[in-house]
């Protein structure tokens, strides 16, 4: 209503100033300076909007195309061809180890994340007690910390408490990585839930477990597919805390490609970036189609 | 009625209790050995002792480790400017957007790239300013001689810059959306240009969350590893970087460890500074 009235007021001001006569010729032509300069800021705002997504995407292009040429230099249209060679990598044994400790290790991160990550949320979002804000700050704060920071200060606790490097201390590591992530995204889920719907289950008779698990969680479901998406990714991409612990039989994926990048000069990085760029380009839109990515925005504010 | 609530109590505390205990007993407890290793003595080749030394932290008056520090600052500083410039108008695009398809095109490529593994995105950029690659084949074109365009602090800058876009553009989302449209078409009612419009109401109303969202990307990129170890060549030394080579291969765990401590100091330090501003920002409303 009020964006309607804002528009046809706009559309009435320049007939307006056509009545005011000599005097407004001046002011006119100052207006018009002004809508020059306006007309001069939009414009560059508008180039640095193109600017930032060619910015944004083109990398991964130029990225994608190199996956496919013979050798490292750059040739628009390679003369012997574009060739599929360097997508071998993924067959090879080291690459599909790492991938199998990278996958397992998310997904048992994110199932305990999830489960500890969600009841840390409800209880959140639904008490207030002196040290709420305290509470909070704590859960969040493995976030707020460089990943290297994180990774040498688990190699010497482990060390101390006696926890060997091996699966089980990466798997303790992203757990503290991934559960912030849950629960930032799945608390704002709590607020925008009807609590009348509870009170009901629970006048019908049902017990507080009952209700959470038949009414509260499939309202928030959404939520917690959110957060499940976003430790996973998390897990993944992590490098800084995982270079400090992995062991030659415990290599993920993002140890390996670091590794290659600094190591291999052919075109096999290029072929695993366009691979995982798929990946993630499948995951967003499943992410897009399932919960819409408004939830996935309150995980990266921090 | 008092037994409810202590009951209640009890039960929200239950449900806190895994986040906690994980959190705290893993997470916070390490912290504890860094900083104590930190006052460590090192002993060469690879062990330390336990006497008391400011030693490692003096160390990083030595100009070259001190270099450490102000490069990983000069690099998170520009990175996070050229971030928040470039990422602005395209949120405010997103914020703004008029059909519902152009937002969700435009969050798409935003959140793909911000999802896209870190060192994916690293490596792209060694794909465009390698050597062979056609940024190098372009400008010799043009007859700009062979530049050196990778393994320098301009990659690494660049190659931040394009780590934190995505999240510059997804953290400024929020404040635009929160400026009231009535405001902005209140201004252009009393005949401000868009210019105006944007320079007078919108930008400065987004200005708090601009300065927190720099602030929380100042963080991010004072812990860059991966982009470093990339496009840095072993030539461009970021703290981080520095913190695992001298532990993992220098074994000199003393100084990584203090090395440590400094760069936990300046991310802290900068989140409490956003902390207190958010605190700030929500009494003035």
């Amino acid at each position: 209503m009020n964006i309607v009235q804002g528009t046809a007021t706009r559309r009435k001001a320049p007939t307006g100033s056509r009545h005011t006569g000599d005097r407004a010729s001046a002011s006119r032509a100052a207006m018009s300076l002004a809508d020059q300069l306006s007309r001069l800021g939009i414009a560059v705002v508008k180039g640095v909007r193109a600017f930032a997504i060619v910015f944004l995407v083109l990398p991964l292009v130029v990225a994608a195309h190199q996956a496919l040429l013979p050798t490292v230099a750059f040739e628009l249209l390679p003369k012997n061809g574009f060739t599929l060679r360097w997508f071998g990598v993924l067959f090879r044994e080291e690459f599909l180890s790492a991938v199998g400790v990278s996958l397992f290790i998310a997904a048992v991160a994110t199932t305990i994340s999830l489960a500890g990550g969600t009841l840390a949320a409800l209880a959140l979002a639904r008490s207030s007690f002196r040290g709420h804000e305290f509470v909070n700050m704590i859960l969040l704060s493995p976030m707020m910390i460089p990943p290297v920071v994180k990774g040498l200060s688990f190699t010497l606790y482990f060390a101390i408490i006696g926890l060997r490097p091996g699966l089980a201390s990466l798997l303790l590591a992203h757990i503290v990585i991934t559960l912030p992530y849950v629960i930032r995204v799945v608390y704002p889920c709590f607020y925008g839930l009807d609590r009348a719907l509870e009170e009901a289950s629970r006048n019908l008779g049902a017990t507080n477990f009952q209700t959470f698990w038949r009414i509260t969680f499939p309202l928030i479901r959404p939520g917690v597919f959110a957060g499940a998406i976003f430790s996973f990714i998390m897990s993944i991409d992590d490098v800084g805390v995982s270079i400090f612990l992995i062991t030659p039989d415990t290599t993920n994926v993002s140890v390996l490609l670091l590794t290659w990048a600094n190591s291999v000069a052919d075109n096999t990085l290029a072929a695993v970036s366009v691979t995982l760029v798929a990946v993630t380009l499948i995951a967003s839109t499943v992410v897009e189609r399932w919960v819409g990515f408004d939830s996935i925005l309150g995980g990266i504010r921090r | 009625m008092i037994r409810a609530a202590w009951h209640s109590r009890f039960s929200y505390g239950v449900l806190l209790l895994p986040a906690l205990l994980i959190t705290v007993g893993v997470f916070l407890c390490s912290l504890a050995p860094t900083f104590a290793f930190s006052f460590y003595t090192f002993v060469p080749p690879a062990s330390m002792q336990p006497t008391f030394t400011l030693h490692n932290y003096a160390a990083f008056t030595h100009p070259v480790y001190l270099g450490y520090i102000v490069v990983t600052a000069r690099i998170s500083v520009i990175s996070t400017v050229v971030a928040m410039i470039l990422g602005y108008p395209l949120a405010y695009a997103i914020a703004r957007a008029k059909s519902a398809r152009t937002r969700r095109a435009l969050l798409f490529v935003v959140t793909t790239m911000f999802f896209v593994h870190t060192i994916v995105r690293a490596y792209a950029w060694v794909a465009v300013l390698g050597r062979n690659g056609p940024l190098s084949t372009l400008l010799e074109a043009m007859g700009v001689g062979p530049l050196r365009l990778l393994s320098n602090e301009f990659a690494v800058t660049v190659g931040t810059i394009h780590w934190l876009l995505p999240f510059a553009i997804m953290t400024l989302i929020g404040p635009i959306q929160s400026v009231d449209p009535a405001l902005e078409d209140a201004s252009r009612n009393l005949g401000a240009t868009e210019l105006k419009t944007f320079t007078s109401v919108t930008l400065p109303l987004t200005f708090p969350g601009i300065a927190a969202a720099s602030l929380v990307s100042l963080t991010l990129g004072f812990g860059m590893f991966v982009t470093p170890m990339i496009l840095g060549g072993g030539l461009v030394t970021m703290l981080a970087k520095f913190i695992y080579e001298e532990t993992v291969f220098s074994n000199n765990y003393p100084l990584g460890s203090a090395a440590t401590v400094i760069l936990l100091a300046l991310a802290t330090t900068v989140s409490v500074v956003v902390s207190r501003f958010f605190e700030a920002r929500t009494k003035v409303r």
